[in-house]
């Protein structure tokens, strides 16, 4: 079997022959569909990690020398307890939802896109170009769609980039996404030096959106049209992953790339689309935070967003309805986390502690029950 | 030599040994002993529970329950390393090498006494000694992953020989072997043997048993049935103990009914229980539908790629490819189904040449690999049923779920397939319902040319059967049915026609193969031919 | 352009090329053995955070040091309780865990040093112009006028290719990444082995982080100071083709990208921003990785657990 793994051509052919490595595409394909598995656990075991997670949380608060019931008031009252911390809640659950339902795309397609941090760097990019210097020049009502499609334009073309080096090259994408990221950073960071500068302001930021291109809000509230958009996308991601043709060829390259190329699909092709669609809905999540809360595009508005979004889409074993949820949490535990900071100077980024544990936790239980499995050859 | 249970102290002793996977009860009760000096047999069935006795013996699954005993003295043995510091090896059906290191390093790896340093010299020195004592050849600094089969089973028993294993379990050694390279490794078995270890075989074909074996054992269902001495008993009784229900087969079979065994040559496809005949009268074969002309892929590893290779196939007959495997049948299919783009030649389907890098035209490919090729395993029944066929159930881009749904089920009813639901993932699925879904999907896009490569592989007889007949009928239909296939008997047994595949070209074609049957066996391993073969 | 043979330029990229290198050489024996290892970035900012703390609490920076390895060691081997005992799931761990280890280390900066560390001397990790060898013209100035732990990288990388490929270690490691069942039905413990060498990788990442903080930083600890170098590593060790070798080369050619800043105002005059230098090194690995993409083979086992 290992002889035929070793496919020596290497031509510069069109798609069939490029396949150039049947197996190494089995085996991360393999780990996607042991990733949709792995978290594919019931809801106790999910909701037994959360809370382990936030009583360590809690401990944590404890020694940074606040107490457990300050800690449970705050929060309370920064997630459901009251308006403000529903709001809060929601604000920082927007861009979270959209990066988690953006790498579901590319997961379950068996990409492994984790440079959902650089297509949103690169996504505020657009925005802003859209919305600072594009929107004076347009009609009015067009300004912010034309922000947000350029946003998800940019998207779409950073994670293309890593598809087509892919497909063209072979090179992994997990390596060539993680790199895109810290390129997308420091575009960031040169547009707003350089380029975007706003020449009235002392700082490294752009000039502001201009108002009609701003995401409308919630009444007063500083909650945007964002948790509106990343709603739809959960709708939409599920909607195309099981309602369409594309969304089952996405599918089945993603578990079987080979299997599929003898059904005919193309696979490349597929590639390119799936980090297309996601690249251009993680992209979502930088326009939100520029034209709905920021609104303009500034360094480090991103307090790395694009690793919670993969942290909420392993959760939820890859489906958009249950990210929506996981989403919402981890909207709650940074909306705590930093009314805790506000509050009893316990430092936010407590908040990654807590959104880490649980998949370290679940993904060993996963690894775990799977070994047992395999041992007792009930696989 | 003597026979097995005559009072000999056996080197290895099993007593009770139960081993079982979730509900399923792999191996029940077993009683089983091996006799130092011997070569012993262990026989039975697909399924039977050989391989999984040998892996408790081995430490891969661990005993459930039961005794082991080497030497008289009991032990334990939960792991391979146990396995292995008790004097037991095992060569595995699917070999445990690592395709990556040279033969030297493997050595070294599994050797016990290897120093800290591993120095290349010494190294090499020891392989050259170890298998110029074994008289075989191997080069130490080749790397595995370019060695033959052969080879590489050679240099799993050179390494099992350098560990000083009393004990060596061999899982279907000649499964993978050409027919060439049998001989040799039943010689130096039965040198190994000679040395005063125990050597326990685990086949289904009668033939080697009877050429190696001092002892054999009978497996049926997880149970060890009988154990006789190889010289007093003959292939009847023991495909008797192996297939009791095989006489009751042949009388329900429409077709006549199965011979009783004359010699042990043709008792080795019994093992596989073709039973259903399937020929019909020879209908006159229609006009050529598929032709493949001169076809080349380079050679690689363990497969000889295709040089040259030409057949025809015609309406309403099914032409029977047979070969060893690893003699570019593979690479065959992939060039049919799209997959790979061949250095050279063409191929032309129902008068249309095939479009570069797709699928041959009017063409539908069953492949070799269920779980790999053909089947996505995570998918549902009716999502992997209508790939080939999207825009059959898609409108507008948007996947019609009832009408898949309602068409899978027409089919898991048409075919008797076994299953949960249309919607459960087909990992679920036993190999033989798995098998039949696929070739349902194959059917249901009415193709003019049908490639379907080791088809029965794995699968038990009725699904075996169900196969055979659903080929037959889209023949019939008109379709031309194009049988890759390594089981000799098998291919003889549904094919009109008969080519024979070997070094990646036809060698050899027959009309008859029924009759043919033993000069297609030669051709199958090269007979009339330069036997160099790398 | 003449600034590009100045020795300056040659010595300041090998000297930025040793954190990413400490870390390299780990993950191309963690890797090799099958565990990839994507929370390198945690590690490597625990031991950041582990020499910047301990250092501060002794007043000395080889202590410092020392602790960092401890630290990163702990946690390697937490890591590989996880991937290697628990068979989790490389990936997802991984993101996990540099999730934790930026939130846990940005707390316990703040926690523990409410009024900031106190950075010690850094002299012990200084620069040492070695004798005889450091009087020679240009080489002596780029090679041997360094810091010790370039110094021990000189002796570190041959020792790791030797280890690799000439020890019994090493090639238990090779074939526990290339054929992991291979290897277990062959009677070797191949969590045991996994679990060493995420020691290892944990300890070295652990060194390469405490080298960003107190030789590249000169003491000062900021939150997330690894700043996406672990990911860096990853890429090299990978179009490195898992070479300790070309793992060197690959290292002071990140080195020489981020060297660049500093003779960008000579030669450009200051009129390039920061941002183009600060991606440069993450540029240059993009542009390797389409360079080597197709060439290179994985350990056949990378990044799959083990079911057996």
């Amino acid at each position: 079997m290992t002889q035929r793994e070793t496919d020596t051509r290497s031509g510069t052919e069109v798609e069939p022959s490029r396949a150039p490595d049947p197996v190494r595409g089995g085996d991360r394909a393999r780990s996607v569909e042991r990733l949709a598995r792995l978290f594919d656990r019931p809801w106790p075991s999910i909701i037994a990690a959360f809370v382990v997670s936030l009583g360590i949380g809690l401990l944590l608060v404890v020694l940074a020398g606040g107490t457990a019931a300050e800690a449970v008031d705050v929060a309370y009252r920064s997630t459901v307890g009251s308006q403000q911390g529903m709001i809060d809640s929601l604000v920082y659950t927007t861009p979270r939802l959209l990066v988690a339902v953006g790498v579901i795309v590319a997961l379950r397609s068996g990409q492994f896109n984790l440079g959902a941090e650089g297509q949103l760097q690169v996504g505020a990019i657009g925005a802003a170009l859209g919305g600072a210097f594009l929107a004076p020049s347009i009609p009015g009502p067009l300004a912010l769609p034309v922000s947000l499609l350029l946003a998800m334009v940019f998207g779409a073309l950073w994670a293309g980039l890593a598809a087509v080096l892919k497909v063209w090259r072979g090179c992994d994408e997990l390596i060539t996404t993680l790199l895109l990221n810290f390129i997308a950073i420091y575009l960031v960071q040169l547009m707003v030096q350089g380029a975007m500068k706003d020449p009235s302001s002392t700082f490294n930021q752009s000039k502001r959106v201009i108002a009609v291109a701003e995401l409308p809000r919630f009444g007063f509230t500083r909650l945007h049209y964002g948790i509106v958009i990343a709603v739809a996308c959960v709708v939409l991601v599920w909607f195309l992953l099981d309602r369409t043709a594309l969304g089952l060829r996405l599918r089945s390259v993603g578990y079987n790339p080979v299997a599929s190329r003898y059904q005919q699909l193309r696979v490349g092709r597929l590639t390119v689309a799936a980090m297309l669609i996601s690249g251009a809905v993680c992209a979502l999540a930088g326009a939100g935070e520029t034209l709905g809360v920021q609104f303009r595009l500034i360094q480090g508005f991103s307090s790395g967003f694009g690793f919670e979004g993969l942290a909420i889409a392993f959760l939820a074993s890859l489906r958009p309805g249950r990210a929506l949820v996981i989403a919402l949490i981890f909207g709650g535990i940074f909306s705590t986390a930093t009314r805790l900071q506000q509050e009893l100077g316990v430092t936010a980024s407590l908040a990654y502690v807590v959104e880490g544990l649980p998949i370290v936790l679940l993904a060993c239980a996963a690894g775990a029950q799977a070994l047992r499995a395999q041992r007792k050859g009930i696989a | 030599m003597s026979g097995p249970n005559d009072g000999d102290a056996a080197l290895l002793s099993l007593r009770g040994v139960c081993r079982s996977f979730g509900t399923t009860k792999a191996v029940r009760e077993v009683d089983f002993d091996v006799v130092a000096g011997t070569v012993h047999a262990l026989l039975g069935e697909n399924g039977a529970g050989k391989s999984t006795l040998m892996n408790v013996v081995y430490g891969v699954h661990p005993a459930d329950r039961g005794t082991i005993a080497i030497g008289g003295e009991p032990v334990r043995i939960e792991s391979p390393r146990q396995a292995l510091e008790r004097g037991i090896s095992m060569v595995h059906q699917h070999h445990q090498l690592i395709p990556s290191l040279t033969v030297a390093e493997s050595i070294a790896l599994a050797s016990r006494n290897t120093p800290w340093r591993y120095d290349r010299r010494s190294a090499a020195l020891q392989v050259t000694r170890l298998a110029s004592r074994l008289e075989l050849e191997l080069d130490p600094e080749a790397r595995v992953g370019e060695l033959s089969l052969g080879d590489r089973q050679r240099l799993e028993i050179i390494s099992a020989i350098d560990r000083d294993s009393q004990i060596i379990i061999l899982d279907e050694p000649t499964a993978v072997l050409a027919p060439t390279e049998v001989e040799p490794l039943f010689d130096l078995l039965r040198g190994l043997a000679d040395d005063g270890r125990a050597i326990i075989l685990i086949t289904h074909r009668m033939r080697e048993v009877f050429a190696v074996s001092d002892a054999i054992s009978v497996m049926r269902k997880g149970e060890l049935v009988a154990t006789l001495a190889t010289s007093a008993t003959d292939p009847n009784q023991v495909l008797d103990l192996v297939i009791p229900q095989r006489h009751r087969l042949a009388e329900t079979s429409s077709a006549p009914g199965v011979a009783e065994i004359e010699d042990v040559d043709s008792a080795e496809g019994d093992l596989n229980l073709v039973a259903a005949h399937l020929r019909p009268g020879r209908a006159t074969p229609g006009p050529d539908a598929l032709v493949v002309d001169a076809l080349e892929v380079a050679p690689a590893p363990g497969t000889t790629g295709l040089c040259g290779l030409s057949l025809t196939a015609r309406q309403g007959e099914i032409l029977g490819v047979i070969g060893v495997e690893g003699n570019g049948q593979h690479e065959l299919v992939e060039v049919l189904a799209g997959i790979r783009i061949a250095d050279g030649g063409h191929v032309v389907a129902c008068g249309e040449p095939q479009t570069r890098g797709r699928l041959a035209p009017h063409t539908a490919v069953v492949p070799e690999d269920r779980h790999r090729e053909a089947l996505v395993l995570d998918l549902s029944s009716e999502e992997n049923l209508v790939l080939p066929m999207l825009d059959r159930y898609s409108s507008v881009g948007l996947l019609s779920r009832s009408r898949m749904r309602a068409d899978t089920r027409a089919v898991i009813e048409d075919y008797a397939v076994v299953t949960a639901s249309a919607t459960a993932p087909t990992r679920s699925m036993s190999g033989g319902n798995q098998q039949k879904l696929v070739l349902a999907r194959a059917l249901a896009q009415s193709p003019k040319v049908l490639v379907v490569s080791q088809a029965t592989r794995g699968l038990d007889p009725g699904a075996t059967a169900e196969v055979l007949r659903r080929l037959r009928d889209a023949a019939n239909a008109g379709t031309a049915v194009v049988f890759i296939g390594s089981d000799l008997d098998e291919v003889v047994e549904i094919a009109d026609r008969a080519v024979v595949m070997y070094g990646g070209r036809i060698v050899g074609e027959s009309a008859d193969p029924d009759a043919s049957r033993d000069v297609l066996a030669g051709l199958m391993v090269g007979a009339d031919r330069d036997p160099a073969r790398d | 352009m003449h600034n590009l043979v100045e020795s300056f330029f040659w010595a300041s990229a090998i000297a930025l090329a040793a954190p990413i290198l400490l870390a390299a050489l780990g993950e191309t024996f963690a890797q090799r053995a099958g565990v990839f290892t994507i929370g390198i970035e945690g590690l490597m900012l625990s031991g950041a955070f582990g020499a910047a703390a301990v250092a501060s609490w002794s007043g000395d920076v080889i202590v410092g040091f020392a602790g960092a390895a401890l630290a990163g060691a702990v946690l390697g081997a937490l890591y590989g309780v996880a991937v290697v005992l628990f068979r989790a799931d490389q990936v997802v761990v991984g993101i996990g865990f540099n999730l934790i280890v930026l939130g846990a280390t940005s707390m316990l900066r703040r926690g523990l040093f409410p009024t900031g560390m106190e950075v010690p001397s850094t002299s012990a990790l200084d620069r040492h112009e070695l004798p005889l060898l450091g009087d020679l013209p240009w080489i002596g100035e780029v090679l041997f006028d360094q810091s010790p732990i370039v110094y021990a990288l000189y002796v570190l990388t041959p020792f790791g290719v030797f280890l690799l490929f000439r020890t019994r270690v090493g090639l238990l490691v090779r074939a526990v990444g290339d054929g992991a069942l291979a290897s277990s039905a062959a009677g070797i413990r191949v969590p045991r082995i996994r679990m060493w060498v995420m020691v290892v990788n944990g300890t070295l990442a652990g060194a390469a982080g405490a080298t960003l903080v107190l030789v590249n930083a000169g003491g000062v600890f900021v939150d997330n100071l690894v700043d996406g170098r672990g990911y860096l590593v990853l890429a090299l060790t990978m179009f490195a083709r898992w070479h300790p070798g070309w793992v060197a080369l690959g290292a002071v050619l990140f080195g020489a990208a981020d060297a660049l800043q500093f003779i960008a105002q000579a030669t450009f005059g200051g009129h390039v921003p920061t941002a183009v230098f600060l991606m440069a090194p993450y540029l240059l690995a993009l542009a390797a990785w389409v360079v080597m993409g197709k060439r290179s083979r994985a350990p056949s086992d990378l990044g799959v657990p083990l079911l057996a």
